[in-house]
C-alpha cells in the first residue's frame, strides 16, 4: 500500500479520492504546498496527487509544482482538476513541468477509473523497473517482493505478508527458499531498501532523513542495513542509481543462491547462437 | 512414406520456416504414434520448439520424457540430441554448470557428426558468454571442421556467426570480417533472412569500429530494411542503435538523435534492457556533443540505471566517469570531454 499525499482543497473531490483508494493506498491529505513538500520530506510518499487550480494564480502554483519535481523527482505527480477553471493551455504547461498523469474532474474520476489512473502513473516509478527485473520468477514469489517494496512504509511482519498473499507462512517460507530468495524476513529487508534506494535518487533527501520516513531505528540502522544487504553506503547507493543498483544487488543474491552465474546479457544481434 | 515419416517431414518443415504453430501439430502426432522411436522424436521436437518459443519450463518437461523414451529404447544419438537441448535450456537461464555437464554428456553420447558439430557450437556459446574467448574459437572452428565434412548448412550458418563474434572479441577483425563474409553467403543461398541480418548488423558494428563510416551505414541500412521486413522489433532497435553510433562518430548528431530515441523506445516497451542501456549511453554522448549537459546527464543516468539493474560493473564505472566530466567546470577550471570507454 504505497502513500498517496493529496493536496485537494474541494472536499468533494478528496472523498472521491478516498473512496477510490481505499484498502489500495494509505493517503496523506495536505492543505497547502509547504505541507506538501513536508510530506514527502518525512514520509516515503510516491505519489502527489494535486489540483493545480484552485487560486487564481497558476503561475504561483507552478513554481510550487516545480520545487516538488526538483526535490523529489521520485515522487510521482498525478494532477487533478476541472477543465475549465483549467485551460488546455495550462494543462499542456503542467506536462512540460513533468506530470505524470491527469485525472479529469467529472469524467475520470468514478472510482474504478480513477484508481487505475493512479496505478498506471505509479507503474512508471519503481514497479516498473522491477517487474521486467523478476518477469520468470514464480507469481507467488514476484507478488511477495512486490507487496514488501508497495508496503515497505508498513512495518511488515512475516506472518503479515503470508496473510496479504492468502497463503500460509509455511508455503511462503518453502517457496521462497525454492525460487532461491532470502527469507520471508530478509525479504521485507530488501524491499524496505528497494524504496530507500529510490528516495536517495532524490538529491535533497539525507540518508538520516530516509532512515526516519521508512521507520528505521536510526540513521546507523539504516546505514548498516544498507552494508549487510547491499555492501555499500546510501550515497554510494545514490550514485551508482539508487533503486536499480539494490534491485540489481537483490538479482545477484537470488542468482548465486539458486547455482546462476550472471553475465552481462548482450544485445540479442550480439549473442551467440545455440545450436538444436 | 510412413505416416509418422510424413509428420516428421511436415514438422521439420514447418519449424525451418518458422510456423511453429504447424510444428507442434506435426510434432504432437508424431509423439502420439505407437512406433516408440518415432513418439521419442516427436516429444524432442516439441521440446525443441517450446525452447524456440521461450517456454522453458515446458521444453525441460517435455526433454525429460523423451529422454526416458530414448533410453527405453536405446537410442544414444537421440539421447546426445537431447542432452544437447537441455544444456541450451540452462545455457539460457544463465545455469551454466548444469549446461557444461548436459553438454558434456551429449559429447561423450554424440556418433553423429552433425550432432556433434551442434555441441561444439553450444559450448563454444558457453564459453564465450564465461568470457573464454580463446575456448569459445577453439570449439567453433572445430563446429565449423564438423559441419563442412557433413554439409550442415543450416549449422554451419550459427557456427560461423559465432566463430566472427568470437574473432570480434579477440579484436581479429579480418579473421572476424571473413568469417562474417562466409556466413553471409551460405545465409543468403539458404534465404535466411535472420541470420542475413543479425550478420550485417555485426559487420557494421566492425567497419564502425575501423571508422569505416560509409560501408558501416551502407551495412546497417540493409539490416534495418531486413529487420523491419521480417517485423522484427528488437533487431531493427538494435540496427538503429548502431546507426546512432555510426552517425555521432562522424559528427552527424542530428542524425543520430531521432535514431537513438527510437530504439530506446522500442527497447522499453520489448524490455530489453542491455540494448536500451547502450542506446541510452549512446544517446547521452550525443547531447553532451551538442553542449546540452542536463540532457546528457539525463540520459547518461538512464543508462547507469539500466547498467546498475544488470550489476554490469565495468560499464557503470565508465558511465560514472563520463558523468564527472559533464560537470561543466573542474576545480582546476580545465574542461573534460566525454568518452566511451
Amino acid at each position: 500500500m504505497g502513500l498517496v499525499a493529496t493536496l485537494l482543497p474541494s472536499p468533494h473531490r478528496l472523498n472521491r479520492v478516498r473512496t477510490a483508494l481505499r484498502d489500495h493506498y494509505t493517503m496523506v491529505p495536505c492543505n497547502d504546498w509547504p505541507e506538501l513538500l513536508a510530506a514527502c520530506a518525512a514520509r516515503p510518499v510516491t505519489i502527489a496527487l494535486i489540483d493545480l487550480f484552485p487560486a487564481s494564480q497558476v503561475s504561483d502554483t507552478f513554481d510550487w509544482l516545480r520545487q516538488v519535481k526538483r526535490r523529489f523527482p521520485s515522487v510521482t505527480v498525478v494532477l487533478y482538476a476541472a477543465v475549465p477553471p483549467a485551460r488546455p493551455r495550462d494543462l499542456f504547461e503542467a506536462g512540460r513541468f513533468g506530470v505524470d498523469g491527469l485525472i479529469v474532474a467529472d469524467q475520470d474520476d468514478e472510482p474504478r477509473r480513477l484508481l487505475t489512473i493512479i496505478e498506471q502513473a505509479e507503474a512508471r516509478g519503481i514497479i516498473e523497473l522491477l517487474r521486467p527485473a523478476i518477469a520468470d520468477v514464480k507469481p507467488t514469489v514476484r507478488d511477495a517482493l512486490l507487496v514488501t517494496v508497495t508496503r515497505a512504509h508498513q512495518r511488515l511482519a512475516p506472518d503479515m505478508l503470508a496473510r496479504i498473499l492468502g497463503i500460509r507462512r509455511k508455503v511462503l517460507s518453502d517457496r521462497l527458499v525454492q525460487a532461491g530468495f532470502p527469507t520471508a524476513q530478509r525479504l521485507i529487508a530488501w524491499g524496505r531498501l528497494v524504496v530507500a534506494a529510490k528516495m536517495l535518487e532524490d538529491n535533497e533527501r539525507t540518508a538520516d532523513s530516509v532512515a526516519l520516513a521508512l521507520d528505521f531505528p536510526s540513521g546507523s540502522a539504516f546505514r548498516n542495513t544498507c552494508q549487510r544487504y547491499v555492501h555499500a553506503a546510501p550515497h554510494q547507493i545514490r550514485a551508482r542509481g539508487g533503486a536499480a543498483y539494490v534491485i540489481g544487488a537483490l538479482l545477484r543474491h537470488v542468482q548465486s543462491a539458486d547455482g546462476r552465474r550472471q553475465t552481462l546479457p548482450r544485445v540479442h544481434t550480439r549473442a551467440p547462437r545455440l545450436a538444436v | 512414406m510412413t505416416e509418422h515419416e510424413i509428420s516428421l517431414a511436415e514438422g521439420d518443415a514447418a519449424e525451418q520456416h518458422g510456423d511453429l504453430a504447424a510444428a507442434i501439430a506435426a510434432y504432437r502426432r508424431l509423439s502420439a504414434c505407437n512406433v516408440p522411436a518415432a513418439a521419442a522424436q516427436g516429444l524432442f521436437r516439441l521440446g525443441r520448439v517450446a525452447w524456440r518459443q521461450g517456454r522453458l519450463d515446458d521444453a525441460l518437461e517435455l526433454y525429460e520424457r523423451a529422454r526416458a523414451s530414448a533410453i527405453e529404447i536405446g537410442d544414444d544419438d537421440l539421447r546426445a540430441s537431447i542432452e544437447n537441448g537441455v544444456g541450451s535450456v540452462y545455457c539460457q537461464r544463465g545455469i551454466f554448470t548444469q549446461a557444461r555437464a548436459s553438454y558434456a554428456v551429449a559429447s561423450e553420447l554424440a556418433v553423429n557428426a552433425a550432432l556433434r558439430g551442434r555441441i561444439q557450437i553450444n559450448m563454444g556459446a558457453l564459453a564465450l558468454l564465461l568470457g573464454d574467448v580463446e575456448e569459445a574459437r577453439a570449439s567453433y572452428e572445430r563446429a565449423v571442421e564438423l559441419l563442412d565434412m557433413v554439409n550442415d548448412e543450416e549449422a554451419l550458418t550459427l557456427a560461423l556467426h559465432n566463430l566472427a563474434l568470437a574473432h570480434a572479441e579477440e579484436q581479429d577483425y579480418d579473421a572476424a570480417e571473413a568469417s562474417f563474409e562466409r556466413c553471409l553467403a551460405i545465409a543468403e543461398k539458404r534465404g535466411d533472412k535472420s541470420v542475413m541480418a543479425g550478420a550485417m548488423l555485426n559487420q557494421a558494428e566492425l567497419r564502425c569500429e575501423a571508422e569505416r563510416y560509409a560501408e558501416a551505414i551502407e551495412r546497417s541500412e540493409k539490416s534495418l530494411a531486413i529487420f523491419a521486413e521480417l517485423e522484427d522489433e528488437s533487431g531493427r532497435a538494435a540496427a538503429l542503435r548502431v546507426q546512432g553510433e555510426i552517425y555521432r562518430k562522424m559528427h552527424q548528431l542530428e542524425e543520430a538523435e531521432p535514431r537513438l530515441k527510437e530504439a530506446i523506445r522500442i527497447a522499453g516497451r520489448l524490455q530489453l534492457l542491455t540494448l536500451e542501456a547502450e542506446a541510452a549511453r549512446e544517446l547521452g554522448m550525443v547531447k553532451a556533443g551538442r553542449g546540452d549537459v542536463t540532457s546528457a546527464t539525463k540520459w547518461l543516468r538512464r543508462a547507469l540505471a539500466r547498467f546498475s539493474l544488470m550489476s554490469a560493473d565495468d560499464q557503470m564505472h565508465a558511465i560514472e566517469e563520463q558523468l564527472a566530466a559533464l560537470k561543466p567546470w573542474r576545480p582546476s577550471g580545465e574542461q573534460k570531454t566525454v568518452r566511451k570507454g
